[in-house]
This record gives structure tokens, sequence and C-alpha cells, in this order.
């Protein structure tokens, strides 16, 4: 608020009420006035002679007159201007920002151990946390959750807009924090629990996983099947190169590994849920596929886009203009008083 | 101002002025303005120092007492009232606007003359010669003077003495008394009151309020001179403002009262609020 009160020069602002401008018009009227009563006798004293005073090229007090006019027109004028609601556009983006209603989406992250696979570089679970965290920073009107998995399942951050906490989570992010695996229905369910609860009027899963789903309760497609009952969408990405990637061992070796994606389990899931498989190869590819998304989702963010009602910006004109009208008065009482 | 409230106004000055003029100001007029010649009044017993060569010696002979001879000096003098009405005297911030002081210090004069059985004219002037009223004897014409004196609205606002007394030299050929009733917030008029004061008796009574030596400290205020209409800001609670105006004031002050005394004029100056008694009374006397 004290930002909005030194934030006054009006011309940067967008104004809601511009009909409030006609209120403009009171300002030659005032004008006016002033002159009418500059050249109406009944303010002035009537005098025998003005011979005895010195004549001054300037007269310092007429002059003050016009700048105290000037002060009072001034002060007026920021009054409407307030009235016209001014706000900046930088405050739109801002606006819209906290209070869009955006989507809500959850990462579903495998973090077993095959995601230390170098064939993305620098390995498969560093490329998708980078890859994720621009495609974050892309979106700052949406809810994000983070998901990883293993054996198990667990929730990172749950759906936040406060992106800065959630990079942070992602930052954290390893492998090996639970039993070894890759349950991708319980990741997938998981991602689901955290979407019950949630209004959006779209609700986005991006399930990335680079193995065959080998532990868990609950079957991928049983987990789909929840999903699509609760009208969540599910991007599957499958993560690695074809054939084999190397992976370290111990002792800083590699061992090649053959990549097993179930595409087939992944493309139904998508299906099922009205969402896109994609194949990531490689780090661009993933990056492409991120923005892929990104684009598909950003066309549903325009439809929620409702009526913008940003913060107001008066504050600054109202204290402004009233200082500037008191002002005034107090100049024209004390400095300026004059009879009558 | 319709006649009832004209007439009204008319006796109130007579019934002031005239108290006055009978009163305070008969043996002052008379004695401070003098007449030519001496005429014969009466004769009247001898008492003690009387003067010898004032005896008449017929009706001492006659009655066989001594009677002395009295004269009474010729009167039949001719005052002029020159009369300022420009705006400038529309002017007063005490009990009274400069013109009403005026109005009542001719009707002391008229009143004080026609005691005296003397004639009484009237020069009213602005920029320009308003009205002229030429002497005349008799109390209505004095009512009519005093009448003209209140009701009189002048054609012009600015002020010009000299072309006054250039028009009064002009007119009035007889050596006359000539009274100036002004502000003499004028232009220089000092030749014109010289070849004026040659020929006749001129008196000057300056008449002045008092804001215009000493400002009244009312704060800022837009001062419209009367004369030429024009309207400056002054800030009148400025000590230095005030100061430097009365400095200029008192200097152009002095100025005509040198005026004044070079070209031998009898001057008074009257304030509206203190009262034209005192200072008619030292002007009668030191002449």
């Amino acid at each position: 608020m004290w930002s909005n009160l030194v934030d006054i020069w009006p011309f940067g602002f967008e104004y809601v009420r511009k009909e409030a401008f006609w209120f403009f018009l009171v300002i030659p009227l005032i004008i006016a006035w002033y002159i009418y009563q500059q050249r109406s006798n009944f303010t002035r004293i009537n005098f025998s002679s003005n011979r005895n005073f010195a004549k001054k090229k300037v007269n310092w007090i007429a002059l003050m007159r016009h700048v105290n006019l000037a002060l009072f027109v001034i002060g007026v004028s920021y009054f409407i201007l307030a009235l016209a609601r001014p706000h900046s556009p930088v405050d739109i983006d801002d606006y819209k920002k906290k209070n869009i209603e955006g989507i809500d989406i959850v990462i579903s992250m495998d973090v077993s151990q095959s995601m230390l696979a170098e064939d993305l570089k620098p390995n498969r679970l560093e490329a998708a946390k980078e890859v994720a965290k621009s495609f974050i920073e892309d979106r700052p009107t949406d809810r994000i959750g983070l998901v990883l998995y293993e054996a198990e399942a667990y929730t990172q951050s749950p759906m936040t807009t406060d992106h800065e906490i959630l990079l942070e989570q992602l930052e954290k992010v390893q492998t090996g924090m639970v039993t070894p695996g890759t349950a991708i229905g319980l990741g997938l369910i998981t991602a689901v629990n955290r979407l019950r609860e949630s209004d959006a009027k779209s609700k986005v899963i991006i399930l990335m996983t680079d193995g065959l789903n080998n532990s868990g309760d609950i079957q991928p497609m049983e987990a789909a099947e929840i999903a699509k009952e609760m009208g969540v969408t599910v991007y599957t990405i499958g993560v690695g190169q074809d054939g084999a990637a190397p992976m370290p061992v111990f002792g800083g070796l590699n061992m090649n590994v053959p990549v097993e994606i179930d595409e087939e389990l992944l493309t139904d899931i998508a299906i099922m849920t009205g969402g896109k498989y994609y194949r990531a190869k490689n780090k661009t590819e993933l990056k492409h596929i991120y923005e892929d998304i990104d684009q598909l989702e950003k066309s549903k963010v325009k439809v929620l886009d409702f009526k913008v009602n940003p913060p107001e910006k008066y504050y600054g004109f109202l204290v402004f203009g009233l200082l500037l009208i008191v002002g005034y008065k107090v100049i024209d009482h004390t400095l300026l008083k004059h009879i009558p | 101002m319709d006649t009832k409230e004209l007439i009204k106004k008319v006796r109130k000055i007579e019934i002031k002025t005239k108290g006055l003029s009978n009163q305070i100001f008969s043996g002052e007029y008379h004695s401070a303005f003098k007449g030519r010649g001496m005429a014969f009044s009466e004769v009247r017993d001898y008492s003690v120092g009387d003067e010898i060569r004032t005896i008449d010696w017929n009706v001492t002979a006659r009655f066989n007492a001594p009677f002395v001879k009295v004269f009474e000096e010729e009167r039949e003098l001719t005052v002029m009232l020159l009369v300022d009405v420009s705006a400038s005297e529309m002017f007063g911030t005490r009990n009274q606007i400069k013109r009403e002081t005026i109005t009542e210090l001719c009707a002391v004069l008229a009143f004080s003359a026609v005691s005296n059985n003397d004639r009484i004219g009237l020069i009213m002037f602005s920029d320009q010669i308003e009205m002229f009223i030429p002497p005349k004897k008799g109390k209505s014409h004095i009512l009519r003077i005093i009448r003209e004196l209140i009701n009189f609205q002048p054609q012009h606002t600015g002020t010009n003495i000299s072309e006054a007394l250039k028009y009064f030299t002009k007119m009035v050929k007889k050596k006359s008394i000539a009274f100036v009733l002004s502000d003499f917030m004028a232009d220089d008029f000092s030749d014109a009151i010289k070849i004026a004061s040659r020929k006749h008796d001129v008196v000057a009574l300056k008449v002045n309020d008092k804001a215009e030596y000493d400002l009244p400290n009312i704060g800022v205020a837009q001062l419209r001179d009367l004369e030429t209409g024009e309207s400056t800001w002054i800030n009148t609670s400025s000590k230095r403002v005030r100061r430097k105006y009365k400095e200029v004031a008192l200097a152009k002050e002095k100025e005509i009262q040198q005026l004044f005394r070079r070209s031998k004029t009898d001057y008074a100056e009257i304030h509206t609020d203190e009262g034209y008694i005192k200072p008619l009374m030292s002007l009668f006397k030191n002449r």
C-alpha cells in the first residue's frame, strides 16, 4: 500500500472508469470562476490611490495565487483520476498470476535407480528435473504438485501456486529414497489422489517413467480407470533411448542396460484419459514434450480467463489529491489570506 | 438619493455646521479674512483707552460728552470653494469618507462666509471642471451649494488640480479667497498654484484618511485604485511593505507642504478621523 501512495505519476496507468474523465469539465469551470472572481470588483478593496505603492515587475502575490489555484486544480484532477480507478498494466499480469483460476497439474516422476541412466544428459533424473523446472516456471498461474515413485509412491509437494517452494522441492529430488522398483500404478494413483479434492476445471497428470511396472498393489490400468472417472487427463512420457542405455555402477564404471518401456500400457493410459503418450529419447525431445503439453493446456487456461478485477491504485491519487487540496486551503487561509 | 433624504441630509449638515461657524469660527473667520476698506458703523461713548484720534468731535460738541466713531471693515469678500470630487475622495476608513468631510468643511466655510456678509461660489472638479456655481450671497444659495455637494455625481474619476486653478483664475477676476479642498493626490500643480496665489488668497485644505499613511494590516488584499481602476495585490501584513508605503506617502506629503510654503499658500491638514475644528482654528489664528 505504501508503494501505491508513492506511485502517482498518472500516465503509466490504465483507467477502468474512463467515464469519470468527464469530470475534468469541472476544471474549466473552476478556472472560469477564478477569472470571474479576479475580474469582479466585489473581491477588491477600493483605495484612493495606488500611486504610493512601489511599482514591481512581478507581483508575487498575484503569481502565488495562480500557483495556488494550480495546486487546487491538480488536486481536483487527482481526485478525478482516483475516481477513474487507475491500475498499472504491470499489476494486471501480477494479478493474473495470483488470482486467475489455473489448472491443476501433478507431475508424477519415476525416481527409480534406472533414472540414473545417462542416455539423457547428464542423466535421466537431472534432465527430467531441469525440464520440469522450466515447465513450472512457464506456468505461473497453475497449481502444480509433485509426486515421486519407486516401488512406493509419495508426495514430494502437494499442489501449490507457490512455485518457489515447489522448485525447491523439485531440486531435492533424488533416487533411492524408498524401496527400489517401479510402481507406475501407485505413482499414478497417488497423483490422482492429490487431484481428488481439486475443483479446477482441468486436471492434468504428467506421468513419467523409464521402465516397466514391476511392483505395487495397483495396476496402472486400474489407476487410469479412476483417473478417467475423476476427469483427469494423463499425459504419459516414456524416457529412454532405443536399445540400451549406459548406467553407472560401482566404481565409476558404466554398464549398458537395455531400455524397457511398456509403451503399450502408457499409450493406453493416455488414450483412456484423453491425454497423449510421448517418447523422450533425449533431453531435447523431453523438452519438446513438455512444451507440447504446455501448449495443449494453455488453451484451456484462456477459457478460464475470467473478467479481470485487479487491485486498485487509487490510494496514492486520493491522498495526493487530498494533500494538494488541503495545501491549497491552508495557503489560501494563511499566506494568501485576504479580504474578503 | 431622493429629495426627501437629500433635504434631510442638507438640514443635518446645516445644523451641525451652522452652530460651529456661529459659535466657534465666527470671530476667527472674521479676523482671518479682512476686507479692504473701512466703513463707518456708529458712534458710542468714549471709554478709557480709546484712541484720541477716533473721537468724533462734532458729536462730542453736540452732546457735551466724548464720543468715538466706530468703523467696521468693508466686507463684500468673494469666497470660492474649489472642491475635488474625483473618485479618490470616495474613500474613507474611519467615521467618514473624505467627500463627506469635505462637504461639511464647505458648509462650515459657507455659513461663516454668509454670516460675515461674504459672497460664496463653488467649483467642483475632477480631471476637468465638473460644475461652476458663481459667487452669490444668501442662505438659500448656501443650501444649494450644500445640496450640490451632497448629490453631485462626477463624470470623471481623475484629479487635475492645475486645471481647476487655471479655470478659477480665468473665471473670477476680482481678488477673492479660494479654499482648495482636496487630497492633493494629483500630478504636479505647482505652477498653477503659484499663479493663482499671486492674485488671490489661496488656502489649501488637505483632507486625508489615516489609511493613506498607515496601511492597516488586513492581510493580502487586492487594492483597486479608484481613479484609474487598476488593481494590484498588496500584502499588507508585511511590515516592510507598510513601512515603504508610509515612507513614500510621507515624502509626498512633505513635498506638497514645501510647495505650499513656497507659493505662500496657507494650508491645513485635516484627517477624516480627527475632526476639522482644531486644524481650522489654528489656520485662522495663524493668518
